[in-house]
């Protein structure tokens, strides 16, 4: 099929206002969250409809052109890069919540329902929907389903696979079919639990019945003040290991608490080397004691000074603070590139130290800003992407920093995703027979590879460190 | 390969084997068939090398933890080689400060409970037979109990798994740490799989520790809808439950009759939990015994320390243990899955069908996950044409919880029950894709084969 009878076919499908095929155009969709990876797809499809969704999907299998789903476009490992000559499914039109069931607790949404505005919908009724990413602002549920997506303040409640019930999906070759549903078990497999976090290479999510969690009586917010990064790492540590689960526990350094005083001017101390955010909620009785015990942990980790938000006010400033720090990062250097990797909790000490370590190494400004109380660290790499020296140095340094934390028995992805950007670091972790056993499952949903090829398995897996594998990462230095 | 051979080739691989008995044999028969050998290996690697072997003969493997699910499913097309996994019984590694564990499939859930409790934690599953089954058991047949409110199921506290495949390998999904989402969510695969993609080997879980205080607070209503009624008021308050449980009258009797309370006739019992820090757990109780009050509940009565233990017991247990009159010897044993406000009804139309047909009815609702379990049963064994009955009742629960959203399974029943039901309930159309999945996974149908959804 040429391109032009694919546009006409397209169109005829969705209508002329659903689709994007003009150059100039399709610029926007060139990557997302991860900028240095980009390829414009053959056109962009925007369907607002499940039906539309698989006839388009019934076209592409037919056509053999291969496809990627795609959200607000926040993804921070390039999940939904076009795959070459690929026709990019874009969702945000399907953006209604179809029911708000609050008796039962859970809502049927469309997956181009902004994450906030979900939570937003229900506030009225005392409810909020968990995973918090830190674009809740823009990304959509589809984006959170296909990621697995996190937050701060899943700390205590779980990701978006906990809180996820059924999925109407579009299957790679157009059929639809629902996974699970609106009850909280399903007979036979949980394939409902695998197509969330897959990427987008399984299906494409058009309906999703979710939970929805009461909102809590109260809350807690400290902002607690560490000399050195060490004492805020042991403070989390400690924190965890008395059995206490706040509900968010984040953490910023110094570098980090420069580039967002500047920007939101919340008043940080900007000596201090480490703030944690921590954050308590629940029920007026008890909740003094809970905190009484945490601030005994800072103490006794040499916290500098322990301040609480005084109001709703004070308390969303500081939050927007904290989710909008990678943006804030933007004001230190041309670009900056941020890494995703988790440790046991009791090990952030060391990581800490390996990030450090890492900067030094190579020259560059790191900062961190990250989900202390899951282990999951964000080191920031300021870099000049004009600068190809600079940027091979903070390819270098990120890919050391993931190795540490793999080292010390963690991941090399906590909530950004494999993507395309770890597809090569995947043998970090897992064996042939791990990747094969994932492989088999794509080959199950998607024979043909059609659903977002090209992401998460390894380019060459028999062949690590050699010839191809240099070769991509080459090439990914010289597009950094 | 006759019997002697397959002996021989099990005594080669596993330093610990001697071929059992005849008798010993029909002790692990399942919905009647009897196996030709049973292994216990004591390592993941032996485990493996006894797929290896299956594979290479053509051999049906059953694993086997606790035993106390053996009849769920559909009978199996083959049942050869019953694996035990009591030898693969070791914690593997425990950092208390990082509040995970890994430790091998087949330990027993009391024992690892009991190791965890001495580190001021554990692990917040709280399945039926909790004093016989294994953690490997209770993932595989996704079994939970009235915790999975505050603390979700089986999948949602797994973090990490090692399982051996069809074909004889070894492959570990997710990993040792709480967040995590690289590759593809494999756990979720295993989970509540029945054992048919693989032997789950060893496991890494998320724990908690354990509260300070535990406490609960139980009201009796004349009808569940009125119980369900204050169910969603509880929920709708300020009040935050660590478990919300229903019973039904036989079982209300027993939770008072244990307390040397009173039950009047056809009273269901409303029973609410709250687990934690001390000030926090009795405003709760002080706050959920006057909504108790004010939403007209009678004989409210609450309990913490041995009392609070024995009702939990008893809850956690259901359908075993003393609900089941002595002498009832035939049981089936249901669960379904429905939004919470069709526990009531799923319930009534149940206990209706029952009372025409002389049948004892248990049921026990974790209400806010909306997960039910029946528990039907006579002295009697049930006769063919009471089986067509039965069979007719069943299929009608089936579709009402289907139309609801739900779904309806039969975990136990007798053999001659299960020909003539849909044991996991109609055909959804996600059935072809698990189908495929299986024969991915387990092209031989070397592992379980048979019991499973749609006969896989």
């Amino acid at each position: 099929m040429k391109k032009t009878q694919l546009i006409s076919a397209l169109v005829d499908l969705v209508g002329r206002d659903g689709v994007v095929d003009a150059p100039d155009q399709l610029i926007v969709y060139e990557c997302d969250g991860l900028t240095l990876d980009r390829k414009a797809p053959h056109a962009v499809v925007l369907p607002t409809s499940t039906e539309q969704v698989s006839a388009v999907v019934k076209l592409l299998h037919q056509e053999n052109i291969p496809f990627v789903a795609r959200g607000a476009g926040t993804g921070l490992s390039g999940g939904s890069l076009s795959p070459e000559g690929g026709v990019m499914i874009t969702l945000t039109k399907m953006n209604h919540i179809h029911e708000i069931d609050i008796k039962n607790q859970r809502a049927l949404v469309e997956p181009g329902v902004v994450n906030l505005h979900l939570s937003k919908a229900v506030a009225e009724h005392g409810y909020y929907f968990v995973p918090d990413p830190s674009s809740q602002y823009a990304c959509t549920i589809g984006g959170n389903i296909a990621e697995n997506s996190g937050g701060p303040h899943t700390l205590k409640y779980g990701v978006t696979t906990n809180h996820t019930l059924g999925l109407e999906v579009v299957l790679p070759d157009g059929q639809i079919v629902w996974f699970g549903g609106k009850t909280d078990d399903s007979p036979g497999y949980d394939l409902r639990g695998i197509l969330i976090g897959s990427e987008g290479m399984l299906g494409i999510v058009t309906r999703a019945w979710v939970k929805l969690t009461r909102s809590p009586q109260t809350w807690k917010t400290f902002l607690v003040v560490f000399d050195r990064i060490e004492d805020a790492s042991n403070t989390v540590t400690g924190i965890i290991a008395r059995g206490i689960v706040p509900d968010a526990m984040e953490m910023m350094d110094k570098v980090v608490i420069g580039a967002v005083e500047e920007a939101y001017h919340f008043g940080f101390p900007l000596d201090a080397e480490a703030v944690l955010i921590i954050e308590i909620e629940g029920l007026e009785a008890g909740l003094d004691t809970q905190a009484e015990r945490i601030i005994d942990v800072c103490n006794k980790n040499h916290a500098r000074d322990i301040q609480s938000a005084k109001d709703d006010k004070e308390r969303a400033l500081l939050w927007m603070s904290r989710k909008r720090a990678f943006g804030a990062m933007g004001r230190l250097s041309p670009s900056y590139y941020v890494q995703d990797g988790v440790v046991p909790r009791t090990k952030l000490p060391d990581i800490m130290r390996a990030i450090e370590k890492a900067g030094k190494k190579h020259n560059l400004l790191i900062g961190n800003v990250f989900h202390a109380g899951d282990g999951n660290i964000h080191p920031c790499i300021a870099y000049d992407d004009r600068d190809p020296d600079h940027s091979a140095r903070t390819v270098a340094a990120g890919d050391e920093i993931l190795r540490a934390c793999v080292e010390l028995g963690g991941s090399i992805t906590g909530e950004h995703g494999i993507g395309y950007e770890k597809v090569d670091l995947m043998p970090l972790i897992f064996s042939k027979q791990d990747i094969a056993a994932m492989e088999s499952v794509k080959e199950v949903f998607d024979p043909s590879n059609l659903s977002n090829p090209g992401k998460m398995f390894p380019t060459d897996r028999s062949c690590i460190g050699c010839g191809t594998v240099e070769l991509k990462r080459t090439n990914r230095q010289a597009a950094l | 390969m006759s019997n002697e051979v397959l002996h021989k080739g099990l005594e080669e691989i596993l330093t610990n084997y001697t071929p059992a008995g005849e008798d010993a044999m029909a002790q692990y028969a399942i919905d009647s068939m009897v196996p030709k050998a049973v292994v216990s290996p004591d390592s993941i690697e032996a485990l493996a090398s006894v797929v290896r072997l299956a594979l290479e003969h053509d051999y049906g493997i059953i694993p086997r933890g606790g035993g106390t699910k053996m009849d769920m499913g559909l009978p199996p097309a083959r049942a050869d080689i019953i694996v035990l996994l009591d030898k693969m019984n070791q914690v593997l590694e425990h950092e208390p400060a990082d509040q995970t564990i890994t430790i091998q499939a087949g330990i027993r859930l009391s024992d690892l409970q009991i190791y965890l409790s001495s580190h001021g934690q554990y692990w917040p599953l709280d399945p039926p037979h909790g004093d016989l089954c294994t953690v490997g058991g209770v993932l595989v047949t996704n079994a939970s109990g009235p915790l999975r409110m505050s603390f979700g199921a089986a999948r949602d506290l797994v973090i990490g798994l090692r399982v051996v495949q069809a074909d004889g390998t070894i492959v570990k999904s997710g990993g040792k740490v709480v967040k995590n989402v690289a590759g593809y969510d494999l756990n979720k695969m295993y989970i509540g799989s029945l054992g048919t993609l693989g032997i789950l080997a060893e496991v890494t879980l998320k724990l908690q520790p354990l509260p300070e205080r535990s406490h609960l607070v139980i009201v009796h209503y004349p009808s569940i809808s009125a119980a369900v009624d204050t169910a969603f008021k509880l929920l709708a308050s300020d009040v935050m439950p660590s478990f919300i449980e229903i019973a039904n009258p036989i079982l209300t009797g027993l939770l008072a009759h244990q307390s040397d309370g009173d039950s009047g006739d056809g009273e269901v019992a409303l029973v609410a939990g709250f687990l934690g820090q001390e000030e926090t757990v009795k405003w709760q109780v002080t706050a959920c015994e006057n909504l108790f009050q004010e939403a007209g509940g009678i004989r409210i009565i609450q309990m913490e320390g041995d009392p609070y233990q024995m009702t939990l017991d008893l809850l956690q247990s259901f359908p075993t243990g003393q609900v089941v009159p002595q002498g009832m010897l035939f049981r089936i044993t249901c669960r379904a899955s429905v939004p919470p406000e069709m526990v009531g009804d799923l319930y009534q139309k149940a206990e209706d069908r029952c009372q025409k047909l002389s049948i004892g009815c248990g049921m026990l609702a974790h209400f806010s996950s909306g997960h039910m379990t029946f528990v039907f049963y006579q002295a009697a064994s049930f006769e063919t044409a009471h089986l067509d009955t039965l069979a007719a009742v069943i299929n009608d629960l089936q579709k009402a919880a289907v139309e609801s959203g739900g779904s309806f399974v039969v975990e136990h029943a007798p053999t001659g029950l299960k020909s003539r039901i849909e044991v996991w309930g109609a055909e959804r159309d996600d059935l072809p894709i698990m189908r495929l999945l299986k024969n991915k996974f387990d092209p031989k149908g070397i592992f379980n084969k048979g019991r499973f959804i749609g006969g896989i």
